[in-house]
């Protein structure tokens, strides 16, 4: 090996990263080699500094405490969250009850279901009397609807899968 | 010893928060260090530390494999980093043009020595890219290997190896420039 070793090569020979070949070539250069030698000798300095200046770095000694305070109040947020909504939902609910038994709402809000009803009946008649009046149109609709529900299926299974790997890779809060 | 720390993580994972705790104890050095490194800032670094912590303990019910846990963390570690470091990447250029104080060396010699007495590694450091730094940290601090850090950033392991001979190459310039 007349050339000098390349950066890469010796780069992967310092973190003990190259094969017995490689390993020997190198070697063997390096005990004819100055420039190499010394290229050698920087690198593996320039590698136990770094390991020095980060090794010396003092820890948090109450990073468990705050660690631990964090997760009981994002614990105690989400369960006053839960609680609120529940709250709020109960409320809503026995207002709009109350509101529909006691007041003017019941004779209304009866109306107005009464014409809904009526409307959605016409619309099923509607539909059903032009479906029967054109040939294959069910046996075409159930074969759209088949096509649909496989298609929703690969996606669903696609989404599962593509939330697993990302929660995998901690990506989800 | 790492029995212990596999069934320590088998209990975090049932929600015992006890265990958690104990994880908390027996990472936070390895989370700490990485996040510091990566960010040059204490402050910074602790926030990182504690969130990326939160994070694994919500999450930890879903990881499967538990003797993949502290990759896994160190994976939750850097992207947290990554997203910290863009919202401080300005803020940290003005204040790295700041940081640089001459810490001199007495009796350097080799070329290296002279240079490191004119700007400390960490000062260095935080001139080179992320994604160079990130893989010279796993490799010196975190001590993986090659083939453990391509498989945890997820990139080949010829762009591993070009990456940290980049990231060394890199880190001298910027300390030879002083």
């Amino acid at each position: 090996m007349s050339e000098h070793i390349s950066g890469e090569l010796l780069s992967s020979y310092i973190d003990d990263e190259t094969d017995e070949d490689e390993k020997a070539i190198i070697e063997r250069h390096l005990g004819i080699c100055l420039d190499c030698h010394n290229e050698f000798v920087n690198l593996t300095l320039l590698k136990e500094q770094i390991l020095k200046e980060y090794l010396m770095v003092d820890i948090p000694v109450s990073m468990e405490d705050h660690v631990m305070a964090k997760i009981q109040q994002s614990i105690s947020q989400k369960s006053s969250s839960f609680i609120n909504h529940a709250a709020i939902f109960v409320v809503l609910s026995f207002a709009l009850v109350g509101m529909g038994a006691t007041g003017p709402f019941l004779s209304i809000g009866l109306h107005i279901f009464n014409t809904l009803f009526s409307i959605a009946g016409g619309l099923m008649y509607a539909i059903t009397s032009i479906l029967s009046a054109i040939p294959y149109m069910v046996e075409a609709i159930s074969a759209v609807i088949f096509i649909l529900i496989v298609l929703a299926i690969f996606i669903l299974r696609y989404l599962v899968n593509t939330l697993a790997k990302t929660v995998e890779a901690g990506d989800i809060s | 010893m790492v029995n212990d720390l596999h069934q320590i993580i088998i209990e975090a994972k049932k929600g015992d928060q006890n265990a958690f705790r104990q994880l908390v104890t027996a990472y936070k050095g390895t989370v700490f260090r990485h996040a510091f490194s990566l960010l040059n800032d204490r402050m910074e670094a602790e926030d990182v530390t504690q969130e990326a912590f939160v994070k694994a303990y919500y999450s930890l019910p879903k990881l499967e494999n538990e003797f993949a846990f502290v990759s896994w963390l160190t994976r939750v570690v850097t992207n947290l980093c990554y997203d910290k470091n863009k919202k401080l990447n300005k803020k940290k250029l003005a204040e790295s043009e700041e940081l640089i104080e001459n810490v001199r060396m007495p009796n350097a010699s080799s070329p290296i020595e002279q240079s490191i007495a004119k700007m400390t590694i960490k000062e260095a450091m935080e001139k080179i890219p992320l994604e160079q730094k990130n893989v010279l940290i796993l490799r010196e601090i975190q001590g993986y290997s090659y083939s453990e850090i391509s498989e945890l950033l997820q990139i080949p392991l010829g762009t591993v190896k070009s990456r940290i001979n980049t990231a060394r190459e890199n880190l001298r310039k910027e300390l030879e420039k002083g």
